[in-house]
């Protein structure tokens, strides 16, 4: 070493110091034992940081040479600068005055030969799908063109930034912040994806990076078809040959690019962004998922890549590390693509399969024509399915687990469609009907249904996003209006009978007879709707308690129904809502201690009732109607005096109930009902004397409750209903005789609307009547010295 | 596209460089490089209004023998190391050629975020880097590697026979003596 110059040992000490963190470097050299005159050489260089690493990139110098002549011009820009040079062509800095300021864009001039003509022309074609592609990680196509010479030219924006792997040896990042550019560049992919464009050329080139660390992708939709391993291996560089990896090998065998090449790009791309780590068994099965040989192998979507990584980060188990999950799924699928069955199932399966298939296998290099009829079709698929496979599965009961999948399937639809901000308006508008099915379905309506009261308030705000964004841009569409008023019916139903959100819901009931108002008289569904909004106004009073204020309503929306045209009058649609507003005009009187008033009303609901089941024996619904309305002439007609009528009555709800829920005991609806009707029954018993068959009853109806507060992921208005239960029931008791079991049965009601409170989820009539109520009965009758109340209950 | 016997000469010269003879290197350039010049004049005939850019000719040159596996694919790092060299001569040439031509007013603006330094000459950057080899030959070679031919660390570790940790740092220090060589109170 001793016959190196000092120059050279200089540059020997400098590189020592590269191996010392980039902070401690100067400190490091000045400590060496070296002649003072290296040590300040060495540190004179030093001083250059990270400038000397901007000047010198890779493959910089063909840059520098700024061979070729510059354009003056190129469509209506004025050329500043050249950015870069690569095997596709130049790409140039333009600029155009618009207003006061200077719009900058990048120019990208494909040289002849670069891209077939095919491409070119598909290019063309795709220009406008690629230029709707807004996402903060996709530098955004403006423009294209071609030059007075021939050559196509694409206008985009410009990215002050530089290429991937010039950012990470320029800032050193830590593995944080390059797995959150990982997660960043994967979600405009996935974006991408979603809108059927696929990239098809992922490198390190492509993938540029500004000053905040953001990663922004350039070129989308623009790769030709392989034509070999040379092609494959010599593009995508702005300087010299890259080593090959970053094309999926189907690929460089000259497949088109797909969905899942652009997964293997991204997991190469991971794998680089990670090399040097520490190595990671979990991350390695990532890597290795994503970049499978067969892409059958590979995650299906850039999502599950994305989630896996998410999961990985967050310590969760991670996907790839099962081993071929996807696969067997992949193959599960493709088994039954082919299964055109009659069963519902069948069709099921084969639904799930074309959502698989769309969601997966979009490929840009479709045209777009084909993109649209794809599109068209999932349309088709989804309101197929959620509205007549779904109404038609319903019809049969014990059915749950099919709508249970039938429903899931369909929200991968729905996210599908309304992922495109961009969608024509009537998608949109379908895409909001089918969530508020969906929610229907999966919990938040009085209907049959899955009883997921959380997940069906997620799909309610789904809906809400997607139709008011709708609503905003055209207000005066009736087939607008109409969604809006089905999603606010829905809403106001779930904010009033599950969540007690009451004032919320009347205004809601209101809108949606502001909504319909031009057309409610005109056809059945628009009727049905108004007159149901106008129950749900008084109902909202009833379940406040101020059941004085929820008489006029209902008698508004019977005259409503009563000045409709007799066929209209007459449809089945329509008669379900009258003998509802009949039913609750009934339990309205009777809570107002008119029950001679409640009586007529009740009994001309259930005569409706009747002449429904006829027509429709085996409806779920109808049968639930019917049921609901003998339960209430029952509760009328004891209040009444009339036990024995009452206990015919209620007997017959019960009965119905009963063999609803053994046809389908997960049918939340039937056993809530049963829950209720059964209570009265109990009461009834309990009036009759007949004690022994009362507690029976009671303590079957106290488990149905149990079993429906456990599946309702504990909304307040099924604790709220089954703290009612409680009380009535601990009233059984105390009749009988029974009070231990009656003083702890009020007990856990008291727990119930203590826990309530808290929440701010009592209502006004919960407190100041039935708490109240209860507890004067437990001052007298539980608590030392235990007076007991005057008379039975 | 070469001729037989010149194919197998590159196949000896080529291996006789693998051994780390140098000389063996630079003959091979020769022959490449005739190439190239012709490969180039091919190519202009071709394809009239077309501003083809020197990187663009040595890459399709290279292409070229790669696809008619004229070099063989186990060898690339070396070729690609070889064409490093090639894309230096040919850009420097070129760079001449355009001020012979007097084309000054075509100023050439580069990524924004580029120091004023970054527009140096690039007969500058062959200049220093031709003080730089007489300093230390195998820096110098990194950094034509690297600088003109755009390799990667792993093949330039190849070519080299070092670990890819010392050509990185090799790199860094080079990068930082050459950037230091075109200030200008040295110019």
């Amino acid at each position: 070493m001793a016959s190196r110059s000092p120059e050279a040992r200089a540059l020997d000490l400098l590189e020592r110091a590269m191996a010392q963190p980039s902070d401690d470097r100067a400190a490091w050299i000045s400590r060496q034992r070296a002649p003072a005159a290296v040590r300040e050489r060495a540190l004179a260089l030093l001083s250059g940081g990270a400038d000397a690493a901007l000047v010198f990139a890779t493959g910089g110098a063909p840059l520098k040479a700024g061979d070729g002549p510059l354009p003056e011009r190129i469509g209506a820009y004025r050329i500043t600068g050249l950015v870069g040079e690569g095997g596709m062509g130049a790409v140039y800095r333009g600029e155009r005055a618009a207003g006061d300021f200077e719009h900058t864009v990048a120019i990208k001039v494909i040289r002849p030969g670069a891209l077939s003509g095919a491409l070119i022309e598909r290019f063309r074609r795709e220009r406008q799908t690629l230029a709707r592609l807004a996402h903060p990680n996709i530098a955004r196509l403006f423009d294209g063109g071609e030059t007075e010479a021939g050559e196509p030219y694409i206008v985009m924006e410009f990215v002050d930034g530089r290429p991937l792997a010039d950012w990470r040896e320029a800032e050193a990042p830590g593995r944080r912040a390059r797995l959150d550019l990982f997660q960043a560049a994967a979600s405009a992919v996935a974006f991408a994806h979603r809108n059927l464009v696929v990239h098809g050329d992922i490198t390190l080139a492509n993938i540029l990076v500004d000053s905040a660390a953001q990663p922004k992708l350039i070129d989308f939709g623009l790769s030709s078809p392989a034509t070999g391993a040379g092609a494959a291996t010599a593009r995508g560089g702005k300087g010299g040959l890259h080593t090959p990896g970053f094309a999926a090998p189907e690929r460089i065998l000259g497949a088109p690019s797909t969905t899942l090449s652009d997964i293997y790009s991204l997991g190469r791309v991971l794998a680089w962004l990670t090399e040097g780590d520490a190595a990671d068994p979990e991350l390695a099965a990532i890597v290795a998922r994503a970049t499978a040989e067969d892409p059958e192998r590979r995650y299906s979507t850039v999502e599950a890549l994305r989630d896996d990584v998410s999961a990985y980060r967050a310590g969760f188990p991670v996907a790839a590390m099962e081993g071929g999950r996807g696969y067997v799924f992949g193959k599960f699928v493709r088994r039954h693509r082919l299964a055109v069955g009659g069963a519902a199932t069948a069709s099921v399966l084969l639904v799930a399969a074309l959502a698989v298939t769309l969601v997966a296998n979009a490929q840009a290099q479709a045209a777009r024509a084909e993109a649209e009829a794809r599109f068209q079709q999932t349309r088709q698929i989804a309101t197929t399915m959620l509205f007549d496979v779904y109404n038609e599965v319903s019809k049969v009961q014990g059915a749950t687990k099919a709508r249970d999948v039938l429903a899931r399937t369909g929200l991968s639809y729905l996210d599908a469609l309304t992922a495109d901000p961009d969608a024509p308006l009537d998608v949109r508008v379908e895409a909001g009907r089918g969530y508020v099915r969906l929610a229907q379905v999966t919990g938040s309506g009085q209907q049959s249904q899955l009883g997921k009261a959380a997940d069906a308030n997620v799909l309610l705000e789904k809906a809400e996003t997607v139709l008011r964004r709708a609503y905003a841009e055209a207000p005066a569409d009736p087939k607008v209006r109409r969604a809006m008023a089905d999603l606010l019916i829905e809403q106001a139903g779930v904010n009033l009978y599950n969540n007690s959100e009451i004032a919320l819901a009347r205004k809601q009931t209101i809108e949606v007879q502001v909504l319909l108002k031009p057309f409610a008289a005109t056809d059945p569904e628009a009727a049905r709707i108004y007159a149901t909004a106008i129950q749900a106004e008084g109902d909202s009073w009833g379940w406040d308690g101020e059941y004085a204020k929820s008489l006029e309503p209902f008698r508004r929306a019977e005259a409503f129904i009563a000045g409709l045209a007799p066929a209209l009058r007459n449809e089945t649609g329509v008669m379900k809502a009258h003998s509802a507003i009949l039913r609750l005009r009934a339990e309205a009187h009777h809570e107002l201690k008119d029950d001679a008033a409640a009586l007529p009303a009740v009994t001309q609901a259930v005569a409706i009732n009747e002449a429904l089941a006829k027509r429709e024996p085996d409806s779920p619904e109808v049968l639930r109607k019917l049921a609901i309305s003998f339960w209430y002439r029952a509760a009328v007609l004891s209040a009444m005096g009339r036990d024995a009528d009452a206990y015919a009555s209620v007997d017959r709800a019960v009965a119905i109930t009963r063999q609803m829920r053994a046809k389908d005991p997960a049918d939340r609806g039937a056993t809530g009902l049963f829950a209720v009707v059964g209570e009265v029954r109990a009461m009834v018993l309990a009036d009759l004397k007949r004690f022994g068959e009362s507690y029976e009853m009671a303590d079957e109806v106290l488990a149905a409750h149990r079993q429906i507060v456990a599946q309702s992921d504990n909304a307040p208005g099924v604790r709220r209903s089954m703290a009612a239960t409680l009380k009535s029931v601990g009233g059984v008791y105390y009749n009988g005789g029974d009070y231990g079991r009656a003083c702890t049965t009020w007990g856990e009601a008291r727990g119930i609307y203590r826990d309530l409170d808290r929440a701010g989820k009592l209502t006004g009539h919960d407190r100041e009547a039935a708490l109240s109520e209860m507890q004067g009965w437990m001052t007298a009758a539980c608590d030392p010295p235990r007076r007991g109340l005057k008379g039975p209950l | 596209m070469l001729e037989r016997a010149r194919n197998d000469d590159v196949r000896v010269l080529l291996t006789a460089w693998r051994r780390g003879d140098r000389v063996a290197r630079d003959r091979l350039f020769d022959i490449l490089y005739g190439e190239l010049t012709q490969s180039a004049a091919a190519m202009l005939r071709g394809e009239r209004n077309v501003s083809l850019s020197v990187g663009d000719l040595v890459h399709e040159t290279i292409l070229k023998l790669i696809v008619l596996e004229q070099i063989d694919w186990q060898d690339r790092a070396h070729f690609m190391a070889l064409t490093s060299v090639m894309m230096r001569r040919a850009l420097v040439e070129h760079v001449r050629a355009k001020g012979r031509n007097k084309r000054q007013h075509q100023k050439v603006e580069l990524r924004t975020n580029i120091p004023d330094v970054g527009n140096a000459d690039l007969e500058e950057v062959n200049e220093a880097l031709d003080r730089l080899a007489r300093i230390d030959r195998e820096r110098a070679d990194i950094v034509e590697m690297r600088y003109f031919g755009g390799m990667e660390i792993a093949d330039i570790a190849v070519v080299m026979k070092l670990s890819e940790s010392t050509v990185k740092r090799r790199w860094q220090a080079a990068r930082l003596w050459l950037y230091e060589a075109l200030q200008p109170q040295h110019g």
